[in-house]
C-alpha cells in the first residue's frame, strides 16, 4: 500500500514538473485552473483505491441501468 | 482553442478503420456468434449495413457544419445551454469509454500474455505511450496510424490465412437458419463498434479535404465491417458457433490453433501485435478526443495541459471499471452497445439532425474546391 502511495506521489511530482513551469511562464491561468481541478479529481479517484476503499464502478452502474434493454439482446428460439 | 492541425482524407479513413478494428476484431466473433450462431457472418453483413447508415447520418451533420467540432456544433444546433449539456454528456462518454478500452487493453495483455505482471504496470505503460502520442497531436497520431494500420491488417489476414487447414466448412452450415430477429440482435454489438466513428466528430475541422468526408468515412466503415465479417466467418469455421460463443477472445484462440509443419507455431504474438498496435492508436484517439473536447468546452487556448491529469483519471477509472473479465465481456458485448447506440451514436445525432433540419442549417462548402451539395 505504501509502495502504491509512493508511486502516486512520484506520478504527481512528474506531472507537476512537466506542466507547471510552462503554464506559469505563459500566464495560462484558465488552463492552470482546469489543470488543478483535473489533478484533484484524479487524486480523489486514486487515493481511496490505494487505501483499499472500493468505489462504485461507472460501468457496473451503466450495466445495471441498461440491463432491461441488454436482456432484449438475448437470442430467442 | 486555435489549432492549425490538418489531416488528409486518406489519413481520416485509415484512422476510422484502426479506431474500430483494433478492439472490435478480438471481441466481435464471440459476441456475434452467441446470438446469431453459425450465421454470425450474416449478422456481420447486416451490422456493416447499419454502420453505413450511421455514417450517412453523421456525415449529414458534418457536412452542415464542416468548421465545427462536436462541442461547437452541439452549441450551434441546439443553442448555448442545451448544447453544452449534450456535449458534457459526450465528454463523459469519451472519458468512460477511454477508461473501459484501456482496461480491456490491460486485461487482454494480462490474461493472454503476461499473467504474472501486475495490472497497473500494463495499463500505465499503455496510457503513458498514448499520453505521449496525444501531446504530440492529431497529425502525429494520423501518421503513426499510416504505419500501424497496414501492420494490423496484414497480421490479421495472415493469422486468418494460417488457420485455413483447421477450418471446417460444415461449421458454417446450415446457412440462414437463424431468425431475422436473432440476426438483428447479433448485429447490434458490431453496429455499436462501427458507431464509434462518432469520436471523429471532434476532429472534423482538422480534415483538409472536407468535401471528401462522406467518401472517406464510408470507405473506412465498409473496410472495417467487411474485415469483421471475414473474422466472424473464419473463427466460426475453425471452432463452430457453440465453442466460439464460450470464448472471450476467440480471435486469440484461433491464432493458437496455428500449427504448420511443426515450424510455424505459437504465433499468437500476431494477435498481440494487432492488439498493441491497434489498441494504442485507438486509446490515443479516444483520449485525444476527450482532452480536445474538454479544452473546447472550457474554452481553453491549448489542450496540452489537460493531457497528463486526464491520463491519470483514465488509469484511475480503468482500475475500478470491472471486477473480472466476465463482467468486462458482459459490459462490452451487451451493456455498452445499447448504451452507446441509444445515446451518443444514434440517439443524439438524430435529434441534432432533426433540429438542424428544422432550423434550416444547410450543407455548406468550405475551403477550396469543395462542392458542398448534399
Amino acid at each position: 500500500m505504501l509502495g502504491l502511495l509512493a508511486l502516486v506521489l512520484i506520478a504527481l511530482m512528474i506531472m507537476l514538473a512537466i506542466d507547471l513551469p510552462w503554464l506559469i511562464k505563459e500566464k495560462m491561468w484558465r488552463e492552470l485552473a482546469a489543470y488543478i481541478v483535473l489533478v484533484v479529481l484524479w487524486l480523489g479517484l486514486t487515493i481511496p483505491q490505494v487505501l483499499g476503499i472500493t468505489l462504485p464502478s461507472p460501468s457496473s452502474c451503466i450495466a445495471e441501468v441498461f440491463k432491461p434493454l441488454s436482456d432484449l439482446l438475448k437470442p430467442t428460439e | 482553442m486555435k489549432d492549425k492541425v490538418m489531416i488528409s482524407s486518406v489519413e481520416w479513413g485509415c484512422l476510422i478503420a484502426n479506431l474500430i478494428l483494433s478492439t472490435g476484431v478480438l471481441f466481435v466473433p464471440s459476441v456475434t456468434a452467441g446470438t446469431a450462431k453459425q450465421d454470425a457472418w450474416l449478422a456481420g453483413l447486416l451490422a456493416t449495413g447499419f454502420g453505413l447508415g450511421i455514417t450517412l447520418l453523421l456525415t449529414a451533420l458534418w457536412r452542415r457544419l464542416p468548421d465545427q467540432n462536436l462541442i461547437q456544433a452541439a452549441e450551434t444546433i441546439l443553442g448555448k445551454w442545451p448544447g453544452r449539456l449534450v456535449s458534457l454528456f459526450y465528454l463523459w462518454w469519451l472519458l468512460h469509454t477511454t477508461a473501459a478500452i484501456s482496461q480491456e487493453f490491460g486485461d487482454i495483455v494480462l490474461i493472454g500474455f503476461l499473467p504474472e505482471t501486475p495490472f497497473i504496470v500494463i495499463i500505465l505503460v499503455g496510457i503513458a505511450l498514448s499520453a505521449y502520442a496525444v501531446r504530440s497531436g492529431l497529425e502525429v497520431i494520423a501518421r503513426l496510424n499510416l504505419v500501424f494500420l497496414p501492420l494490423v491488417i496484414s497480421l490479421l489476414l495472415l493469422s486468418h490465412l494460417l488457420v485455413i487447414n483447421v477450418m471446417d466448412g460444415k461449421n458454417l452450415l446450415p446457412v440462414g437458419e437463424t431468425s431475422l430477429s436473432n440476426l438483428v440482435k447479433g448485429a447490434i454489438p458490431t453496429t455499436a463498434w462501427l458507431g464509434e466513428l462518432v469520436v471523429m466528430w471532434m476532429f472534423i475541422p482538422c480534415l483538409n479535404q472536407n468535401h471528401e468526408v462522406r467518401t472517406a468515412s464510408l470507405t473506412g466503415i465498409l473496410v472495417t465491417g467487411l474485415l469483421f465479417v471475414l473474422t466472424d466467418l473464419i473463427v466460426v469455421a475453425v471452432f463452430g458457433p457453440v465453442q466460439v460463443a464460450s470464448f472471450v477472445i476467440s480471435t486469440l484462440n484461433a491464432a493458437r490453433m496455428i500449427h504448420i509443419a511443426a515450424s510455424i507455431e505459437r504465433v499468437e504474438a500476431f494477435t498481440l501485435g494487432i492488439w498493441v498496435f491497434g489498441g494504442v492508436v485507438k486509446i490515443s484517439l479516444f483520449y485525444l478526443a476527450f482532452v480536445y473536447g474538454l479544452a473546447e468546452w472550457l474554452k481553453l487556448r491549448d489542450y496540452r495541459p489537460l493531457v497528463l491529469p486526464a491520463g491519470g483519471l483514465i488509469v484511475a477509472m480503468g482500475m475500478l471499471n470491472y471486477r473480472n473479465i466476465v463482467e468486462l465481456f458482459y459490459f462490452a458485448g451487451k451493456s455498452w452497445p445499447v448504451y452507446s447506440l441509444l445515446t451518443v451514436e444514434v440517439g443524439l445525432p438524430v435529434l441534432m439532425l432533426l433540429v438542424a433540419l428544422g432550423r434550416g442549417i444547410k450543407a455548406q462548402p468550405r475551403g477550396n474546391g469543395s462542392e458542398g451539395t448534399n
